[in-house]
């Protein structure tokens, strides 16, 4: 405060008091000049009676501009709101509801939004927000903060960059942006931090369990779905492992609509769920059970002959010949020396000769690949017997006959067999996209068998059918931008550069060459597995890798898989930690034993940086906390999904409140004081991965593109993002920011949209691998289809050559609960978490639901505080009793902070989360890791727990 | 207390405005300010011209005379207003301790709309802030001192702070000061704002009484 203020301030009776404003100004310019107190005559003012004077005027606005919001709320996202503004505040939002029908024989997708998104503006300006940078003055987590300035906090955090470019290497900085990616300028500006400063960006699929095993190494890959109007020619919903009622708020009208046109909905589920009790048929299924569920579903189709024979032969490996005793694809070498790996062979049925597979297409012609049978080669290694995949399989079927899965899976016989034939009959049957299988150990095969289910009955490329893998897709031109050297003028010459003498070798298809491309760019090392991280550096190894002491069928020790996958190149081995940014992420909260982290992780960092808008859990325990601005309060371009094919726009309708500013902006800061304080410094070079120096001098100028990009205003960079793309039929960012989305019209040139396999048209609802099933594209495996047999070593050292099922170890103990979660309606990830208008809905605070027999057995009653804890540690939570609930089953769903329950405990120390060592095979095909795919999950479904009674909550 | 005309609406409106700048954020002069005694001073001067007995417990008026040592004041602004988790301890904004917040927000910008005034302003701040209240009592409380010396009709204005003080500030800010007591706050701002409490309330039972409600 300077003296002239206070002078200004200073009270005296006698010299009066002038006026002084700060927070409010005078709305009338000429009334301006009464500022300061001028002692000009009062300014007409309205009459005022009293308060509802006001309260007439609720439905007036100064603007409203279209909105988005950039959380991770991935299946249901891609949501267009009204956001109306009054005197520089958001006042509230609405849906927009203005998107088109995609033809006229199915239903639109009006209205899109949830409850969370309706209640963004309370939420954006909750009491927790965060208004300017933040420095720990105390011990981590001790709470203890003051205010620093943004140049401060910048140059403080540059030298600390700056010194361990230089000590330590680049790669020793990391940056978690949790689900906070955007398809837009926060985007570009981390890539361009990364690739400027050669840092590591964490890869966090498989740590949260959203890498879909099953599905990449059955596909090849798992960035694939149909849209969320494709339902509509559904006659059979499969709601199998998931609960869209709380994860697809937006999109579960269609599954309603498709049952008023006659589709069947089919729940399997232990609980009767949300999702559940408004399907036509619900089948429970023991926790953790659902490979069982499938496979003697399999052995029904299979034994009464129901599968579609000429999909099986066409599009999977199932008639492709293996030799039983090795278990080994007969392949080209296994005929002559340097002969191919890669080339597999089936029986002909028409010509009664063995025959090469086409690695081109699906198309068999005039042959006829036979299933079943046995058939005598010569190869070099003499005269072997071989056998389709189909005949091994169907012997391994034997072995889950209904009467004897339902021994597993608590399903009763009749159903099982029952819902098979549903299945086979159906005129296009789907299974509902769902990221729960992955969050198990043995996740990978209840999703393997989710597909070998479908891939027997041919749905697959009809309208209405498939099973949906991780659905995505984005414009295709912001990656460009990210990656693109200044000056921004030269970007069109740049992208011809960027594409120019790429594309698919001769025998690759486009996927193949997309795929090929993220395993050559994952190869330099920028983006490492948290998974991993957190194991080698984190502290958590007694958990990801105490696999056999909850496993004990696994031959070998966890750290020996993963050496062995170290060494061989299947898993990239993390480099050390010094330095971790924190934005968009919240470790704290999010990773399965995060109170290991506290020991074995925090103090291992020299420097630890949160961007949030909030104080999480992970925020807490940093040294610097740096304040992000709210959705409303940025222009940014978000990524959409097929589900509802929507590139959404959010638009700055409000200024960044109080301190706080964009991603892009701190992205942009950060660098300006990087290249500051090294020049100051004269420490302008350090030495990149390769060992190869570069310079800090220009980082900055590179970074903001020379200045043709400035902080607060991010606008070119979504100018040009649109300009390039591809497959947003040609929108630029001013048509999308006035209208709010825009409709994707293809796939374009990127990897994770590639996937989808299937063309997008104007007035077509989207289906998921019409690529392979209506142009016979190959698929991008091994086999070129998809794979249900695996000779991979790790695999045939486990048994898991064909998709088994094996029983959910007793991860935590032996004890007699088991205790799952799922996405919970009130809250994407922790947004909502501790939002008073979503607790209101709940029951104000973590809350754990169980059946009614188990919590009588232990005298609890509704409403009741208990302690939950195994072998690793214990959490206490109210129960809420509830009779949807399987019995032996407790439930807590995602993202509760550990400081909402009492002694700042979650229930995820009690989580195991070993890794299964099967997820870290590589060196086959398509079994290698890349962004989001191939490495070891963690997990937390079926974790053994006891619940032991405490009494009434708390007060309050 | 002063009667003269617009003195009373004068002292209020220079007390509101000293309240309203005793709660930014304490950077090094406002610590100066404090510790120099100017603060306490012309604090208790408007207090003692709008009612002597205001000022009284002058011991716990000591403590705005007490900025603590290096950043302890900063470090205690943090932990009660600023920042922790499912928010601080005593956060600032009205809309949280009662109603549907963007109500009380939305009510509360359209009370300075109505007045002539924007949230425009710098630094910003959310029409439901402590600062911004205290900042709009202080212009409502200046206009109609302004207006008694012009002899224009200083109702609306008073009428305003009425429905203001019982809408806004006095609605909340006695639960603030019980949540200070409860998390043992530092004198300097358990003292303002019990301060501030007893101002609202007795500015608040005078309104009422001179613009009495319409039935």
């Amino acid at each position: 405060m300077s003296v002239t203020r206070r002078e200004f301030l200073r009270y005296s009776g006698l010299a009066g008091v002038s006026l002084s404003l700060g927070h409010l100004s005078v709305t009338d310019v000429s009334r301006a000049s009464a500022q300061g107190g001028s002692g000009l005559a009062p300014p007409p003012v309205a009459e005022f009676t009293s308060w509802k004077d006001l309260y007439r005027e609720r439905l007036t606005w100064d603007r409203v501009v279209k909105g988005t919001h950039q959380v991770n709320c991935w299946y249901q996202r891609g949501c267009t709101f009204n956001v109306f503004v009054k005197d520089g505040m958001v006042m509230r939002e609405e849906q927009a509801s203005t998107y088109p029908q995609t033809n006229s024989s199915v239903p639109d997708f009006n209205p899109r939004g949830c409850q969370k998104g309706c209640s963004y503006s309370d939420r954006m300006y909750d009491g927790s927000r965060l208004r300017h940078p933040l420095k720990r003055v105390g011990e981590r987590g001790e709470g203890k903060w003051k205010r620093v300035s943004w140049e401060e906090a910048m140059d403080d955090i540059a030298d600390h960059v700056i010194d361990t470019l230089r000590k330590d290497g680049p790669r020793s900085v990391y940056w978690d942006m949790g689900g906070g990616m955007t398809n837009g300028a926060a985007m570009v500006g981390l890539v361009r931090t990364i690739r400027l400063l050669d840092m590591t960006v964490l890869d966090i699929d498989s740590e949260v369990g959203d890498h879909h095993p099953g599905a990449a190494v059955t596909c090849g890959k798992i960035t694939f779905s149909s849209s969320a109007d494709d339902l509509f020619y559904s006659d059979l919903i499969l709601i199998w492992g998931g609960n869209p009622a709380y994860t697809q708020i937006p999109n579960a009208h269609f599954i309603n609509e498709a049952r008023y046109k006659g589709a069947q909905v089919v729940a399997i589920t232990p609980d009767l769920n949300a999702s559940g009790i408004h399907a036509d048929l619900w089948a429970p299924v023991n926790v953790g059970s659902d490979a069982a569920l499938g496979l003697a579903m399999c052995h029904v189709i299979v034994n009464e002959g129901l599968h579609d024979t000429d999909f099986v032969r066409e599009q999977t490996d199932l008639p492709f010949l293996v030799d039983p005793e090795t278990q080994r694809f007969l392949r080209g070498s296994d005929f002559e020396a340097g002969g191919a790996d890669d080339a597999f062979y089936f029986f002909d049925l028409e010509s009664q000769e063995i025959r090469e597979v086409s690695r081109t297409t699906l198309e068999l012609g005039d042959h006829r690949p036979a299933l079943e049978g046995r058939y005598e080669v010569e190869t070099l290694g003499g005269r072997r017997t071989v056998t389709p995949v189909f005949e091994l399989l169907r012997a391994h079927l034997a072995n889950y006959a209904p009467e004897a899965a339902a021994e597993i899976t608590g399903t009763p016989v009749k159903l099982i067999r029952s819902l098979a034939r549903k299945i086979a009959k159906a005129r296009s049957a789907t299974i509902l996209t769902q990221s729960n299988f992955s969050k198990f150990y043995h996740g990978l095969e209840m999703e393997r068998v989710q597909f070998l289910v479908m891939a027997l009955c041919g749905q697959f490329g009809k309208k209405g059918s498939g099973v949906n893998g991780f659905p995505m897709i984005a414009i295709d031109g912001n990656f460009p931008v990210g990656v693109a050297p200044p000056p921004m003028p030269d970007l069109g010459p740049f992208i011809v550069k960027l594409w120019k003498g790429m594309g698919p070798k001769e025998d690759e298809t486009e996927e193949m060459f997309y795929l090929r491309s993220m395993r050559e760019l994952h190869e330099s090392g920028n983006f490492i597995s948290s998974a991993l991280l957190f194991h080698v550096h984190g502290g958590l190894a007694p958990l990801t890798g105490a696999s056999r002491r909850w496993d004990p069928e696994l031959p070998r020790d966890t750290e020996e898989y993963l050496a062995e996958a170290f060494d061989k190149g299947w898993q990239l081995r993390p480099p050390v930690p010094k330095i971790f940014f924190s934005s968009g992420g919240n470790i704290l909260r999010r990773v399965r034993g995060y109170d290991r982290l506290h020991e074995g992780f925090l103090p291992k960092l020299d420097l630890m940086v949160t961007v949030d808008w909030h104080m999480s859990q992970t925020a807490l325990h940093s040294d610097y906390v740096l304040p992000a601005a709210g959705w409303y309060e940025r222009d940014d371009i978000v990524w959409a999904t097929p589900l509802a094919p929507f590139t959404q726009a959010t638009t700055k309708a409000v200024e960044p409140y109080a301190g706080s500013k964009t991603d892009w902006e701190i992205h942009y800061r950060l660098m300006e004081s990087i290249q500051k304080r090294a020049v100051a410094r004269k420490q302008v070079d350090f030495f990149d991965h390769a060992g190869d120096i570069r310079s800090l001098e220009n980082v900055f100028d590179d970074f903001s593109y020379r200045g043709f990009v400035s902080a607060d205003d991010p606008e070119p960079l979504l100018k040009a993002s649109l300009y390039i793309t591809s497959n947003l039929g040609g929108v630029t960012w001013e048509e999308l920011k006035e209208k709010g989305y825009a409709r994707h019209t293809g796939l374009g040139r990127s990897p994770m949209n590639i996937t989808n396999a299937t063309d997008i048209e104007e007035h077509e609802t989207i289906t998921a691998n019409t690529w392979h099933t209506d142009k016979k594209i190959v698929w991008p495996t091994l086999t070129r289809r998809m794979q249900f047999f695996i000779d991979q070593e790790f695999y045939l050292e486990l048994g898991e050559q064909l998709p088994i099922h094996k029983d959910n170890p007793a991860i935590g103990g032996d004890y007699p609960l088991q205790m799952t979660g799922g996405h919970t309606r009130w809250s994407i990830h922790g947004s909502w978490r501790d939002h008073k208008l979503m607790l209101d809905l709940q029951r104000g605070e973590p809350v754990m639901y169980m059946a009614r027999g188990d919590a009588a057995a232990r005298g609890v009653e509704d409403g009741e505080r208990v302690r939950v804890g195994n072998d690793l540690g214990d959490f206490e939570v109210i129960v809420k009793i509830s009779a949807a609930v399987h019995p032996g089953q407790v439930i807590v769903y995602h993202a509760w902070e550990p400081y909402q329950f009492p002694g700042k405990k979650s229930h995820q120390v009690t989580t195991g989360t070993p890794f299964n060592p099967i997820q870290m095979a590589g060196g086959y095909y398509h079994l290698q890791q890349f962004m989001t795919v191939g490495q070891p999950g963690m997990n937390d479904r079926g974790t053994r727990v006891e619940v032991t009674k405490l009494g009434a909550p708390r007060a309050g | 207390m002063r009667d003269s005309r617009g003195g009373l609406a004068e002292a209020r409106s220079g007390a509101y405005r000293l309240f309203a700048e005793a709660m930014i954020y304490p950077d090094a002069g406002f610590k100066e300010w404090v510790q120099d005694g100017e603060l306490v001073e012309s604090l208790l001067g408007a207090l003692s011209d709008i009612s002597p007995a205001l000022c009284e417990g002058s011991g716990s008026w000591d403590a705005l005379r007490d900025a603590g040592v290096e950043d302890e004041l900063e470090i205690e602004y943090t932990r009660l207003f600023e920042a922790g988790p499912k928010g601080p301890l005593c956060p600032l904004y009205g809309g949280l301790y009662g109603g549907i917040r963007m109500k009380v927000m939305e009510e509360a910008a359209r009370f300075y709309n109505h007045f002539g005034l924007t949230l425009s302003g710098t630094p910003q701040e959310l029409s439901d802030h402590l600062t911004t209240e205290l900042e709009f009592m202080h212009y409502l409380a200046y206009r109609e001192a302004e207006a008694q010396r012009e002899g224009v009709d200083a109702g609306p204005y008073r009428r305003g702070q009425r429905d203001f003080i019982e809408r806004h500030p006095g609605s909340w800010i006695p639960t603030l000061c019980i949540r200070l007591d409860e998390v043992e706050a530092a004198p300097f701002y358990a003292a303002t704002l019990h301060g501030l409490r007893a101002l609202l309330e007795w500015d608040s039972e005078r309104l009422q009484r001179e613009e009495p409600r319409s039935s």
